[in-house]
């Protein structure tokens, strides 16, 4: 059912505009108290926004000097739009009630049993004692639990398609400033922002929800359920840096960055690669260099040195191998730094451009396979 | 024919105005003390103001509660339980809080706790400012037969007990609470809850 875009006074006739906050109103024209009975009525609040303009820049400040972004895009990204989103929420909360199944587990210990055979008296012969050994048994009585409750639940009242965010995240955050919650329009929630529209049913949400099945214990019933909509602040940057347009969003409240998607680092991989080939070569030099005596001096390795320099220089070559294509994966997968409630993270937006070293792997692969099929033939041979 | 939109908020027996703040549901005329709840207009409920017990000033606030009365009935194949249940000393008139507070039941059952000990006993009390009421009356039958459920299943478990509860009056009562600091005493038996009670 939608709602009236106009009401009248059905004691004088004025037009009224359909309550937002409350199923009260006044008559503006005859000043009359009026009770809106229109069904798909639903109280809104919003969760007032907390955080200042010189807040915001802190923390993209802050955000910008993570390591995983480029060194210079705190300097180079120019803000193009700061917008607030108004994002809504069911809050559902009620009563409910009934008496369920629980059944009660009781532990009941047998205490060992001695056995005797034999009369008694003075000349009665003892058998062999028989003992039981101590038993502890669970036994599960039949038990009720009355339960007589009240329910207080958020859920999305969008779908947010286009919203890279786990809806958990933002739901316990309303659920955790509810009581800062106040009551507002759409009149005054739109006037400095934008406001996401509700698109999923509430009716969808009590069925799969709050309302989801009867429970397989018992009779749980929903007594009274009361529905509003909550509204959640987000402030959402729009930044360009070179020639890209970047996005993230933060939420008024706690402050937590939500989503955004920013460049991630690359001169991590030649940054990285240096000291990997330096301490590469000065190994690999020294190595040499014990092998051969002295410095700058004549060879002097036996033909069994010799063997364990190529092994060895095999080895640093399949290294060698490994570490560039690592460094061509990072420099040319499209890698992007995604914003998450919980920190950035390091994402491939993309698949990456067909591998060049293609030839140079199958030359690494022949030499393992020879080098290792070689020894095999050796032991065999033993 | 379907209800109209938009009716009128007036007294059925004065005409004049209904009073009741932006989350009420429960409307209330004070001249002629008379409660109304907005899903049937044409039935109104008595509505009193209960005198406190513990202290002659004026109350800080008036919290509403719906005065259930009526007759609870069991029945149980068990002969042990039966005798168990007729030896509870039987719940007096349940008060059901009317005003919302999702989390009222974290803190005291005021509920139970009138049942036992004794609720408000004179409802000539002086009229004051009544928070918002919003539970509709009709969830009052089963709320009542759930207490007294939950009463029994104390000295015996209810598994297989059939209970009804008939009610026969309601009303509307609005209970004195007192400040003291950081929370509130109800002024009959001087049962603190903390401020959070009476946010809905």
């Amino acid at each position: 059912m939608t709602a009236p875009r106009a009401l009248s006074c059905p004691l004088c006739g004025g037009a009224l505009a359909p309550p937002a906050a409350s199923r009260r109103l006044v008559c503006t024209y005859c000043g009359r108290a009026l009770l809106y009975t229109g069904e798909e009525f639903m109280p809104r609040f919003m969760i007032p926004p907390k955080l200042a303009e010189a807040d915001h820049q802190k923390a993209c400040r802050l955000l910008f000097r993570n390591p995983m972004l480029p060194g210079d895009l705190g300097r180079r990204a120019v803000l193009l739009r700061h917008q607030r989103i108004y994002l809504p929420f069911y809050l559902l909360t009620g009563k409910r009630g009934g008496v369920i199944a629980v059944g009660k587990e009781r532990m009941v210990t047998k205490l060992p049993v001695q056995s005797l055979s034999g009369g008694a008296g003075m000349g009665a012969q003892m058998s062999p004692a028989r003992y039981e050994t101590k038993r502890t048994d669970v036994i599960v009585e039949e038990d009720s639990r009355v339960v007589l409750g009240d329910f207080h639940y958020a859920y999305s009242a969008s779908a947010l398609e286009n919203w890279d965010v786990l809806d958990t995240d933002l739901k316990d955050m309303v659920a955790a400033h509810l009581d800062e919650a106040v009551s507002t329009t759409m009149a005054e929630l739109a006037r400095d922002a934008d406001v996401v529209d509700v698109d999923i049913p509430l009716d969808r949400i009590v069925d799969k929800g709050v309302g989801a099945g009867p429970s397989t214990q018992g009779d749980i019933k929903i007594l009274e359920m009361r529905t509003a909509l909550v509204y959640l602040p987000v402030a959402v940057f729009t930044f360009r840096y070179g020639g890209e347009i970047l996005s993230a969003a933060r939420d008024e409240v706690e402050g937590r960055w939500l989503m955004g998607q920013l460049p991630f680092r690359k001169d991590w991989a030649p940054l990285l690669a240096l000291p990997i080939m330096a301490g590469l070569g000065f190994v690999g030099g020294n190595a040499l260099a014990l092998l051969s005596g002295v410095p700058g001096g004549e060879w002097a390795g036996s033909p069994q040195t010799v063997k364990v320099v190529l092994v060895a220089g095999g080895l640093l070559g399949l290294v060698l191998v490994m570490g560039l294509q690592a460094a061509w994966l990072i420099l040319r997968t499209p890698y992007v730094a995604r914003l998450t409630p919980s920190g950035l993270r390091v994402e491939a937006a993309g698949t990456p451009p067909k591998n060049p070293f293609g030839p140079l792997n199958t030359f690494a692969a022949f030499m393992v396979k020879a080098m290792v099929q070689g020894r095999r033939r050796e032991r065999w041979i033993e | 024919m379907s209800r109209p939109l938009l009716v009128p908020l007036c007294c059925p027996k004065c005409g004049s105005d209904l009073d009741g703040g932006p989350h009420a549901l429960i409307f209330l005329c004070l001249p002629c003390g008379l409660a109304i709840h907005a899903s049937d207009p044409r039935r109104p409920y008595s509505l009193s103001f209960a005198a406190p017990l513990l202290r002659q000033a004026a109350p800080d606030l008036y919290a509403p509660f719906w005065k259930v009365e009526g007759s609870f009935t069991w029945s149980t194949q068990d002969p042990k339980k039966e005798r168990v249940y007729a030896n509870q000393r039987p719940l007096g008139t349940l008060f059901v809080p009317a005003f919302w507070s999702p989390k009222a039941a974290y803190y005291d059952n005021l509920t139970l706790r009138y049942a036992l000990q004794g609720g408000p006993q004179r409802l000539d009390g002086a009229a004051g400012p009544v928070l918002d009421g919003a539970r509709p009356p009709e969830v009052l039958g089963e709320l009542a037969r759930l207490t007294w459920l939950a009463y029994l299943d104390r000295a015996a478990d209810v598994t297989g007990v059939e209970g009804r509860f008939q009610v026969e009056d309601l009303s509307y009562a609005a209970i004195p609470f007192y400040r003291d600091g950081a929370r509130f005493l109800d002024g009959i038996l001087g049962v603190p809850v903390p401020e959070a009670y009476f946010s809905g």
